[in-house]
């Protein structure tokens, strides 16, 4: 086996990027100079049939002189202490970046990502991409009630749109900033919820501030978290502020319970000091009180259709505001009569001036992105920049987004620690699947992507994870989840690797794999099921080792276990090497690397 | 009804009959459990309200002055009085069932199931005094996951990772009592928490909407597999979960390897005993997820012998009882499906002949404001609790149901001026609460001061509600 084994594989398998003459040895070690992927060749495997094409990112000039992204790249993590000498180290360290940046690295997104200069240079360029919706689908669709309405866009979104960066941020950021259609009353607001997601995607960039003040007055979250029609105090009838917008904003969505360090580690664990008390969620139910829907006529409307009551920012009708002094966090006090918009203003400055913030929030997002367990050192240097961005700037998302992912700890831990990196999320880790077999819509989908349940909604219902539908505004996981029971390790995404959950994916890995691929003659014939083709891989299988490198890469990112590799390929050589052999070697083979325990993990 | 119930026993008889394997075993283990004060058979469901729920309304005082206390604090809120199923505690006068749980109220006039009143986390005996000054009370109170956290693990602190839940306490005496099985006595039908975990033993996280199912590829089971390639990925796959169970320096490997073998070994003995138990007499409508969850808790209950199983301790969850708006809307469509839920399943438990070795009890993260924000109530502490069950010393109010007046209320939060906050302070430890059920599964004295260790803060360990 020898270097040139991944750049020519990838030069096989390289469909979108046809023109831009893209380099693809990087490694001066392999002298091979002129691996260019040209050719103008279509897709090869259908993936436009139905859906939007993948479009490649705006073409940025080939890397000059082949300099590569990053000066080195660790190998050998412990447990692994992987074959990536068949890879192409800055092939790894795409695949290992990509699949932290958006919803997993393929060999197309490999290739695509080496044409920028740098990794900065990626980043700048998919926080310009114009934004990917969900709402003008579920207009189109016209139903309000139906969850699946709102899911089919996204999957395409996640599969297909070149705003990967944002559309992963704001996933990550749907897990901070929680609402749920579980809700009774959201339940039949899909458009609500669209607009609410759509509001996080456009947003995923721009200020803290700003955003936590979009999340606030959406009439979404008005109606999940009770704010919407918060009255002021009738003390005559025992009537009191709504106090659930108010508690969430604080716990949730801003500063946690307890004092921060900067690394996020809560100051003298064993008796941390709370960041409000009972007393401050009642003062801040009174400030957030007035608020209605959008285009309301009068307080109580009851006649609320979509149009425009589901969109769009909240209104304050004065007379329903409690226009007395408040006691915010810090000793900060608003003065009496303020309005409700001055005293929406207030409150959210107050909140966004705590120390906690940066900290509490950037944790978050790297354990979201990148690895559950960051150091504090990682924390710290994140929230640093949400603190101070560079140019005076408090809260820029974008800078702390780029911070995350640049940070030493996400390039390097693989080889640093080995407890680093998270376990997948059902969502991601399927997107992944598709996105890396280029998966498409079955003939008679309409373009929409199905599983073997014949709905996504049923397939996330059954991988625990579905957007925007957790049991409560605690998410899927909690931050906080340790590993198992006594660990000092965090694992949020452990509270997914349940019996049920684990059996239900494994279930349906199995129905995509042996059920829905292009070879009509061995599968299912139901033309709803999205599909994947096998043949480049079945063509790679001819020796085993081709195939092993190009799911280390794409899927593993180099850290693909050695004694994993050597029970694949011993398993995979007792298939003959025949048209019908290496289709099921394909088969097999991808069955149980989708499956494994190793690719549970993000590293 | 009775030649249900004599059918099921003499299918159940015949199950064992033709099952020596399993039989054997049980018998083992059931000769075991006696000198352990096992039973000879018991099952423990905990129903968690998630959210908090606003019991105040589920049970109402109706003696005159005091229902009239209830209604002019509660306001909009209030229960009809005409909408109350009447019931008396030989103590404490009258009171009434919210008239859309009328199971709970026909339980309770058949003396099997007690009202546990106003209980909270505590970590001791707390006064309004105590509460004023902060003294010793349960850390960051009011806070959803916090408190959940609280009641499933009986501590006063949210220490983290290092807090075990009193259900995984119960669990592992369970597993004691069920001997050398390798499924675990613990089922979570509701996923993640902090209840049934436990050092000693994982429980089993099944899914009530989906269908347990081998999973495919293990055991020589796919029909889409050639058999000749099946039975080489069978081992294979087993060998990739060894694999990572025997990684060093990797933890998180190791725990999702575990994750993945406990799941293959569960699916595999659960889907065939829950086939031969599928309890079709136990009826609901199919979109009450709380009913489907206590169906296939019936289930695994029915299958507690065919699975050689001497103990079982479930643990189920019903969201939606955080409510801030709406209540009025919202909290009938709750009683409706909860009470279906517990309506069918008891009833399937006398059908199968489980009622005396099956209790259940609820649990919430807390009680509700009395006082409402407009339409809807705020996070709360002590709130009533139901348990049930043949094993239940039933009929009767077990403590003293809160004072629920808007003016001069000891029992209430309140402010040092006075002023009324209708957050009321619990007078039953969830630890004293914990004790009492715990100790009818037979939990020893050393492993309850263990698992609740504020439990010895509190005078009375045993509430008195289970018959032992």
């Amino acid at each position: 086996m020898t270097k040139l084994i991944t750049p020519i594989l990838i030069a096989l398998l390289l469909s979108a990027c046809s023109d831009s003459g893209v380099v693809v040895g990087n490694d001066s070690s392999t002298n091979t100079g002129g691996n260019t992927a040209g050719g103008s060749g279509t897709p090869t495997n259908g993936s436009n049939s139905g859906s939007t094409p993948i479009t490649p990112v705006a073409p940025v000039a080939p890397v000059a002189g082949g300099a590569p992204i990053v000066e080195e790249t660790g190998t050998g993590a412990p447990v692994t202490t992987a074959a990536t000498s068949n890879l192409d180290p800055l092939d790894v360290d795409a695949a290992r970046f990509l699949n932290q940046a958006t919803f997993g690295a393929s060999v197309k997104s490999i290739a695509e990502f080496r044409t920028f200069p740098s990794k900065a240079a990626w980043i700048d360029a998919q926080m310009e991409l114009p934004v990917s919706l969900t709402l003008p689908y579920v207009l189109e669709v016209g139903r309000g009630s139906r969850t699946a309405d709102r899911h089919e866009p996204w999957w395409n979104n996640a599969l297909n749109e070149p705003d990967q960066l944002r559309q992963r941020t704001a996933f990550a950021l749907s897990q901070i900033f929680v609402i749920s259609d579980i809700d009774r009353a959201l339940s039949t607001q899909q458009f609500g919820v669209s607009d609410y997601y759509d509001m996080l995607s456009q947003n995923a960039f721009i200020n803290y501030r700003t955003l936590l003040e979009k999340v606030a007055l959406h009439p979404a979250m008005g109606v999940y978290l009770s704010m919407v029609r918060n009255e002021k105090a009738n003390p005559e009838l025992n009537i009191r502020p709504d106090e659930n917008f108010a508690r969430e904003v604080l716990q949730l969505f801003s500063i946690g319970l307890y004092e921060l360090d900067n690394g996020g580690q809560i100051i003298n664990p064993g008796n941390p000091t709370p960041t409000y008390t009972q007393k401050t969620i009642e003062e801040f139910a009174r400030v957030f009180t007035g608020w209605e829907y959008p285009n309301t006529r009068y307080w109580g409307d009851t006649n609320l259709g979509f149009g425009g009551h589901f969109s769009g920012r909240m209104v304050a009708f004065e007379e329903y505001h409690d226009t007395g002094t408040k006691a915010l966090l810090n000793g900060a006090v608003v003065p009496a009569g303020l309005s409700t918009e001055q005293d929406m203003q207030a409150a959210l400055d107050n909140i966004f001036q705590h120390r906690n913030v940066g900290p509490f929030i950037s944790k978050q997002l790297i354990q979201r992105l990148v690895t559950s367990n960051p150091s504090p050192d990682y924390v710290s240097r994140v929230a640093s920049v949400f603190n101070d961005n560079g140019t005076g700037e408090r809260g820029n998302l974008g800078s702390v987004v780029k911070a995350i992912l640049l940070d030493d700890e996400a390039q390097r831990g693989v080889a640093a620690n080995p407890e680093f990196g998270k376990i997948r999320e059902p969502n991601i880790k399927w997107a992944h699947y598709w996105r890396a077999l280029e998966a498409y819509p079955g003939p008679e989908s309409n373009g929409i992507h199905r599983t073997a349940d014949f709905s996504l909604e049923g397939f996330e219902q059954m991988g625990g994870q579905a957007v925007m539908k957790s049991k409560s505004v605690f998410n899927f996981f909690s931050p906080d989840t340790a590993l198992t029971p006594g660990s000092p390790l965090l694992a949020p995404e452990m509270q997914n690797m349940t019996e049920a959950f684990i059996a239900a994916t494994h279930i349906n890995y199995h129905h995509q794999v042996y059920r829905f691929h292009n070879r009509a003659d061995l599968t299912d014939d139901n033309p709803l099921v999205t599909l994947t083709n096998f043949e480049e891989l079945a063509d790679l299988s001819a020796n085993p080792d081709n195939l092993l490198d190009w799911y280390n890469l794409v899927f593993f990112a180099g850290t693909m276990p050695d004694n994993m590799r050597a029970t694949l390929r011993e398993y995979m050589l007792t298939l003959p090497n025949t048209d019908a052999g290496r289709f099921a070697r394909v088969q097999d083979s991808l069955f149980m690397v989708v499956v494994s325990p190793a690719l549970h993990i993000q590293r | 009804m009775r030649s249900t119930v004599d059918r099921n026993r003499r299918r159940l008889l015949k199950q064992l009959a033709c099952l020596p394997l399993a039989s054997g075993v049980s018998m083992m283990t059931s000769q075991q459990a006696h000198a352990m004060t096992c039973g000879s058979g018991k099952s423990l469901v905990c129903i968690f309200l998630a959210g908090g729920a606003d019991t105040f309304n589920f049970f109402v005082p109706t003696n005159n002055t005091d229902y009239s206390t209830y209604r002019s604090t509660r306001g909009d809120l209030a229960v009809e009085e005409a909408n109350l199923i009447e019931v008396n505690d030989a103590d404490q006068g009258g009171f009434g069932f919210h008239d859309q749980l009328p199971s709970l109220a026909n339980m309770y006039s058949q003396n099997r199931l007690a009202v546990v009143a106003n209980t909270g986390t505590l970590v001791r005996p707390t006064s309004r005094s105590d509460y004023l000054a902060t003294n010793s009370l349960p850390q960051s109170l009011f806070s959803h996951n916090t408190q959940q956290k609280l009641w499933q693990t009986g501590a006063g602190i949210v220490s983290g990772s290092t807090s075990f839940g009193w259900g995984g306490a119960i669990g592992d005496h369970s597993a004691e009592c069920n001997g050398d099985i390798s499924i675990a006595p613990t089922f979570s039908i509701a996923g993640n928490t902090d209840w049934l975990s436990s050092n000693q033993n994982n429980y089993i996280s099944l899914n009530a909407d989906v269908a347990v199912e081998r999973m495919y590829g293990y055991d020589n089971w796919s029909d889409f597999i050639p058999g000749d390639r099946l039975n080489r990925i069978g081992p294979t796959l087993e060998a990739l979960i060894a694999q990572g169970q025997a990684a060093r320096d990797a933890d998180m490997l190791n725990a999702v390897a575990n994750s993945i073998a406990r799941a293959t070994s569960a699916t595999t003995q659960l889907h065939t005993a829950l086939q031969e138990n599928p309890l079709p007499q136990m009826e609901y409508d199919g979109r009450n997820k709380i009913a489907r969850q206590m169906h296939l808790v019936a289930r695994l209950i029915a299958s507690r012998e065919r699975l050689g199983m001497t103990q079982q301790v479930f643990f189920v969850r019903m969201g939606g009882w955080d409510t801030h708006s709406d209540q009025n809307e919202r909290q009938p469509e709750l009683f409706t499906a909860l009470n279906e839920a517990i309506s069918a399943f008891q009833d399937t438990m006398d059908d199968i002949n489980k009622s005396s070795s099956t209790t259940c009890f609820t649990a919430s993260d807390f009680g509700r404001t009395l006082t409402s924000n407009g339409n809807g109530t705020d996070h709360g502490w002590g709130g009533h609790n139901f348990v049930f069950g043949d094993a239940v010393d039933g009929g009767r109010v077990v403590g003293q149901m809160p004072n629920l007046a808007n003016v001069g209320n000891d029992d209430d939060t309140g402010d040092r001026r006075g002023n009324f906050a209708g957050r009321i302070i619990p007078q039953i430890s969830v630890n004293q609460y914990a004790a009492t059920i715990a100790r009818w599964m037979g939990v020893e004295e050393s492993a309850l001061t263990n698992a609740l260790p504020n439990l010895a803060n509190f005078a009375q360990t045993d509430l008195g509600f289970m018959r032992s």
